[in-house]
């Protein structure tokens, strides 16, 4: 057996038996083997070791190795897949009835409601200082109030909002003039004491007349109005000024306001929308699956 | 459909698709394996793991041979078979009886599958085969059983095993000795046309 061949003519006899030299390396290699008799002896060798290998026959295998869904974890995949998406064609379904049920119903009957309850509001709040006191200077403040309501009713919603809030500011300063007179008229009264009963009341409290997108007061409506908080006492000291009464407040703004501030109809439909969309992922997802 | 459609449809989801390559490429697989390893349990179950493993890294063949890919995989499912083993020998160096005490006895150290006389008049080349393979390194016996047993070129071997051309050719070299080392040994066993050691003449 032979010995003495180096790992490179090994590897060059196994190459030149696989055919894998180039012309140049297998013209230099037939040069040495036909000179060199153990390098001859060596390709006879692997060549006869080569058949070996090549003779055993080709088994068969002893049975099938087909998949099955359970083998690749296809089954449950499989039995939700079709529950998934009918899921999202329902849910897609939910959003189209949605959207046109908002174009439709909230378009058309929703400017009407608000146009409709808009001036009721403001009556309500405008008629409360006249619930505790039956002076004149009151009955001419409710008719002014009646009367500015009736107007707002007249006009468009979002012209509504801008058109109290001025009538609002223009009663108050016509308030806080006759306040004025009034105290100056009994400053001068003869030796009248100050703790005599005032003429007219001390309004206290704020009301933050906040509204919605549709004219509707947000926060204060015409129960909170009436509650005590917002009511009128009579105090012999009127130091607050009318105008700072009816002072905005700043109403902070979240998800809370935003979502308040829309008719049911439209969460429903942003809900479902949303639903819909991760229905559809979900559908692409298990399908590329 | 032809092997490549089949491929395209198996990439899709198609099991059934992907079943008739099975069915193409199961022989091949299970031939390899049987090389590898030596014995057909084992096979079945690296041919069965292979198949599964293909299917679901099937989105990562890239074109080629695919012959040569699903060999690669089969392949590397020996490699850890081979793992496996050697972090978890099969025998233990002294079984326990049923109450858990050793068994003193040397006869469980038995070979139960070959005894010295059985081994010596092997004359199978056959088994003479799979005994030199089962003696070389799991590298050195992937090549030579995809080159010289399946018939692959270079090149597909390279492919099937992740390395270069030259490491195929250094690799199956390498092999061939040692295998020509470990096959002269059953020289007169071997029928004339195969032994490697020519007779000296009187």
């Amino acid at each position: 057996m032979t010995k003495n061949l180096s790992l490179r003519d090994w590897e060059a006899l196994s190459a030149y038996l696989d055919d894998q030299l180039s012309r140049k390396q297998r013209a230099r290699l037939e040069g040495r083997l036909q000179k060199e008799p153990e390098l001859k002896a060596g390709l006879e060798e692997l060549r006869r070791t080569m058949v070996v290998l090549q003779s055993q026959p080709r088994l068969r295998a002893p049975h099938n190795f087909m998949l099955t869904p359970d083998m690749v974890g296809l089954t449950r995949s499989r039995r939700v897949y079709p529950a998934v998406r009918l899921a999202a064609v329902l849910a897609s379904i939910m959003f189209i009835v949605t959207f046109f049920g908002d174009i439709f119903f909230v378009g058309s009957l929703g400017g009407a409601l608000q146009v409709a309850r808009a001036p009721q509001s403001d009556a309500a709040i405008m008629a409360i200082p006249v619930e505790k006191h039956d002076e004149p200077l009151a009955e001419m403040m409710l008719d002014e109030a009646e009367e500015f309501s009736l107007e707002s009713a007249e006009i468009e919603n979002r012209a509504l909002t801008e058109e109290v809030e001025q009538t609002r500011t223009e009663a108050a300063t016509q308030i806080g003039t006759i306040i004025t007179e009034q105290e100056s008229v009994a400053e001068e009264g003869a030796g009248e004491p100050m703790s005599a009963a005032p003429l007219f009341p001390t309004i206290t409290g704020t009301p933050q007349p906040a509204f919605d997108v549709y004219g509707l007061p947000a926060t204060a409506t015409p129960t909170d109005l009436a509650s005590p908080t917002a009511t009128m006492t009579e105090s012999p000291t009127t130091t607050a000024t009318p105008a700072a009464v009816f002072q905005n407040t700043p109403v902070p703004f979240g998800i809370s306001q935003l979502v308040s501030g829309m008719p049911v109809i439209r969460v429903l439909e942003i809900l479902v929308a949303i639903l819909a969309v991760g229905m559809w992922v979900a559908v692409w997802f298990l399908r590329r699956r | 459909m032809d092997e490549a459609g089949l491929i395209h449809a198996a990439v899709q989801g198609d099991l059934d698709s992907f079943n008739r390559l099975v069915l193409a490429y199961q022989d091949l697989l299970y031939n390899q394996a049987y090389r590898m390893l030596g014995e057909p349990q084992g096979a079945e179950d690296a041919t069965q793991d292979a198949f599964i493993s293909a299917y679901r890294k099937l989105k990562s063949y890239r074109g080629g041979s695919f012959r040569a890919w699903l060999l690669r995989i089969v392949t590397n499912t020996c490699y850890d078979e081979f793992r496996r083993q050697k972090r978890r020998p099969i025998a233990p160096l002294a079984p326990l009886n049923q109450d858990d005490e050793e068994i003193e006895s040397p006869r469980w150290m038995a070979d139960p599958s070959e005894s010295p006389e059985e081994a010596a008049v092997r004359s199978d080349i056959r088994e003479a085969l799979k005994h030199c393979l089962g003696e070389l390194p799991p590298d050195f016996r992937s090549v030579v059983i995809l080159v010289d047993v399946q018939g692959l070129d270079y090149a597909e071997a390279a492919q099937a095993i992740g390395k270069p051309l030259g490491t195929v050719k250094s690799r199956l070299a390498r092999a061939r000795v040692r295998l020509r080392d470990c096959l002269s040994g059953f020289g007169e066993l071997l029928p004339a046309a195969f032994r490697l050691v020519k007779e000296s003449k009187p």
